[in-house]
């Protein structure tokens, strides 16, 4: 064993400081692919978010017993730090081509990504008046 | 080999090549990971807008094409209101229609069901609906199947000592003066302009569960007025028993909105033109062509309690044969009263006054008058009233269920009439003058049933709580603003042009009795109604046109006083109750008035509400009394069938 280390040449720090660098490159080759993963996680999070926060919106339309004036306008800014939700609820009342006796809810949620791109979902429903 | 083995060269390729390899596959697979976020994201989102959209498709076929057809096609409740929602079975509303941009829906009835009676409707059926959403780019789809029971049913306006379509007005009683024992209603504001006003309301249980659905107290489609509540009295001071429901949009859709029934012809069932006029449904109800036993009325000559086949005077219905007038007049008295029993219907005017006895319904094609006042032989005993604060919901019911058994055969008569309930003496000037005539409370725009009132069917603002009484929408415009609807059941709001009087209907459409501006329900624009004119009687008051009239009375003031002393029973109109009340007047049943209700004399009042009228619809039966019905509908199964 003490042989074999003495005579070993081994690892030179050349070779050392070589390998780290062929790896370093071939990390930095892979950062781009990292940086999109990470960007996507990001948008698929705050899509299951806004996707949560739209259902809330919708459910808690749901219980309100009705809405007067029509439309009916609501805007949550900034919630979680992050994401703008404006309702609209109309009616025959506010416009002809809502069927008679049902509300239209319409969430639409805004929001910027960390590429300063505006992002938005929207969903679409009919409620019983 | 060996020597190659022992030489170290390239040992950093071997090592740098696996760790690259490893954040390769550690890359890639974050990647994938990564993707697999997205695509779950993506699918969760679309999931979600294919299951709202498949609601709305749900929402849209029930509320807007089942259930606006099925009010419109059966104006009342004949024989067959349900051949329409047969013939629905297997049909297709709508194919892949867009809501927004982002997916569609598709609509279709798997099965139309006969049940058998379910409580609360008399009659039902229940439809089975499947509705599927999809959304755009992606597979994602959601089924959901639902079942839907529509049915006719009590109409729930007589579940209140009070109730008005109209925007509900009350001045100037002084504290402790006016007191309904009893829930009250308006469909529109409820207003105490001046004045205090007391309920002594008690809790409202679910028809159908028996839940307990609120404590009771006053009600209102618009606000409750003044919404400080400094005018109320009773259980109504307390806010919690005030109940606003502004922003109902007062359509049948509106479950906020209790729908009136209808007891016109509007849908002109007999084919004669006239809609203003008793629906035959009535007629054939009273001469028990529906199965249930024809009515009779008469006086109790010889003062045995009980109506001979002598003492009868009219069997059924008055007013549908060739010879009959169609006024009638009774006139009861403590050792002679009336006695009712059963459905009577009379096409024209029914003039009636003092004691009746018995149970059952009269049907007025046109007015009601009440000579001097109608009072009970066997009343029922006090009414239990809610023990507010010191007695629980379910207290209340256990007494009041105990008062019912107990006051099952007690008299219980109901006066449901077409156009107006007067009472008192009508041809009296100074009647008329504080009423009907040019200063008169009937006269005023507000109170006169005018048509051109907005789409909210009442005069004023129901969304607006600081001026209630400013135009709502398309109010005053000089349109008809109804909903119209042609063969296929296809409906919509429009803006009828008036020309001379007229409301002008596109060829092909009807108008929807009842819906926006038709105040009264008669499916016509009201310049043909007038109270100065509708208020008399349609014939001469003496006994050759007035069936029963005793030949000596040669006035209308031989058989009324100037004001009435006591209204027992149950008083329906499609326009209004009107008259002078003695002090201390009592209404004891239910007063409903789609316009305008009641003018006062004296300085005391009490509405009591008769709790046997929040029966079941079967209790009432078995006591003869066929109350008018309207139509509903309720949830019975949801399924969300999506697989994912």
């Amino acid at each position: 064993m003490v042989k074999l280390i003495n005579s070993n040449k081994g690892i030179s720090l050349i070779e050392v400081v070589m390998a780290m660098l062929i790896v370093a490159i071939g990390i930095l080759g892979l950062a781009p692919l990292m940086a999109i993963t990470m960007d996507a996680n990001s948008f698929s999070r705050s899509v299951s978010t806004a996707n949560s926060l739209a259902q809330d919106k919708i459910e808690s339309m749901r219980t309100v017993p009705s809405f007067s004036p029509l439309p009916f306008v609501e805007s949550d800014l900034n919630v979680n730090n992050k994401f703008d939700i404006y309702t609209t609820i109309d009616g025959t009342a506010s416009d002809a081509s809502v069927p008679s006796g049902v509300y239209r809810i319409h969430v639409d949620i805004r929001w910027v990504d960390q590429n300063n791109l505006p992002r938005s979902l929207e969903y679409w429903t009919y409620r019983t008046k | 080999m060996f020597n190659k083995l022992t030489n170290s060269k390239g040992m950093a390729m071997i090592i740098v090549i696996p760790i690259l390899l490893m954040i390769t596959i550690l890359g890639i697979s974050a990647v994938f990971n990564s993707n697999t976020d997205m695509d779950i994201s993506g699918s969760v989102k679309r999931s979600s807008q294919a299951f709202y959209i498949a609601e709305a498709g749900l929402e849209r076929a029930v509320n807007e094409y089942i259930w606006g057809n099925f009010y419109d096609e059966n104006v009342s409740p004949i024989t067959q209101p349900f051949n329409w929602l047969e013939n629905l079975d297997d049909s297709t509303f709508y194919t892949d229609v867009a809501l927004g941009n982002a997916a569609s829906y598709s609509t279709r009835v798997i099965s139309v069901v006969d049940p058998g009676p379910q409580s609360p409707y008399i009659d039902c059926r229940d439809v089975t609906i499947e509705a599927k959403g999809n959304a755009n780019g992606g597979s994602e789809s959601t089924t959901l199947i639902a079942t839907m029971r529509f049915g006719i049913l009590p109409s729930g306006v007589f579940d209140y000592s009070y109730f008005i379509n109209h925007f509900g007005w009350w001045a100037g009683f002084s504290s402790g003066n006016a007191v309904a024992n009893g829930n009250v209603k308006a469909n529109g504001h409820f207003d105490v302009l001046s004045g205090n006003f007391t309920v002594n309301g008690n809790p409202r249980f679910d028809p159908i569960t028996g839940d307990v659905v609120d404590g009771g107290g006053v009600y209102a489609g618009g606000y409750v007025f003044p919404t400080d509540g400094s005018a109320y009295q009773g259980m109504a001071a307390d806010s919690v028993n005030r109940h606003s429901y502004a922003g109902a949009d007062r359509s049948p859709y509106d479950q906020a909105i209790t729908t009136m029934p209808n007891l016109n012809d509007a849908g002109d069932l007999d084919g004669d033109g006239i809609v203003q006029e008793l629906n035959p449904y009535y007629v054939g109800l009273a001469n028990g062509d529906y199965g249930n036993p024809a009515g009779k009325v008469g006086i109790d000559s010889n003062g045995d309690g009980v109506l001979q086949p002598s003492e009868v005077i009219i069997n059924g219905a008055y007013g549908d044969d060739v010879g009959e007038t169609g006024n009638l007049a009774l006139s009861g008295t403590a050792a002679n009263p009336v006695i009712i029993e059963g459905t009577i219907a009379v096409t024209k005017d029914l003039a009636i006054s003092g004691i009746v006895a018995g149970q059952g319904s009269f049907y007025v094609g046109r007015n009601t008058y009440v000579g001097t006042g109608v009072q009970y032989q066997n009343p029922p005993t006090a009414r239990p009233n809610y023990n507010y604060g010191s007695e629980s919901a379910e207290q209340y019911r256990t007494r009041v269920e105990t008062w019912k058994t107990t006051n099952q055969t007690a008299d219980l008569v109901s006066f449901m009439t077409v156009s107006n309930v007067v009472c008192g003496n009508h041809t009296s000037s100074s009647w008329r003058s504080s009423i009907t005539g040019g200063g008169g409370w009937l006269s005023d725009y507000r109170n006169n049933g005018y048509e051109d009132v907005g789409v909210d069917g009442v005069f004023g603002n129901m969304e607006s709580q600081s001026n209630p009484y400013s135009a709502s929408a398309k109010e005053a415009d000089g349109f008809f603003t109804v909903s119209i609807a042609d063969g296929d059941g296809n409906q919509h709001m429009e803006d009828l042009p008036i020309s001379g009087g007229v409301a002008q209907v596109p060829s092909g459409y009807h108008i929807v009795p009842g819906t926006g501006e038709d105040v009264d329900g008669d499916g016509r624009y009201g310049d043909e109604y007038d109270y100065s004119r509708d208020i008399d009687f349609s014939d001469a008051f003496n006994s050759a046109n007035f069936y029963n009239l005793d030949a000596s009375v040669a006035a209308y003031s031989d058989f009324a006083n100037f004001s009435v002393n006591r209204m027992d029973g149950i008083f329906y109109t499609n326009h209004a109750i009107a008259g002078w009340f003695d002090d201390y007047c009592q209404f004891n049943g239910s007063v409903v008035a789609r316009n305008e209700s009641m003018i006062l004399r004296g300085p005391h009042l009490t509405m009591n509400h008769d709790e046997r009228l929040s029966s079941k619809y079967q209790d009432l039966i078995n006591m003869n009394i066929y109350m008018p019905l309207t139509k509903s509908f309720s949830t019975v199964s949801w399924e969300d069938q999506s697989v994912r």
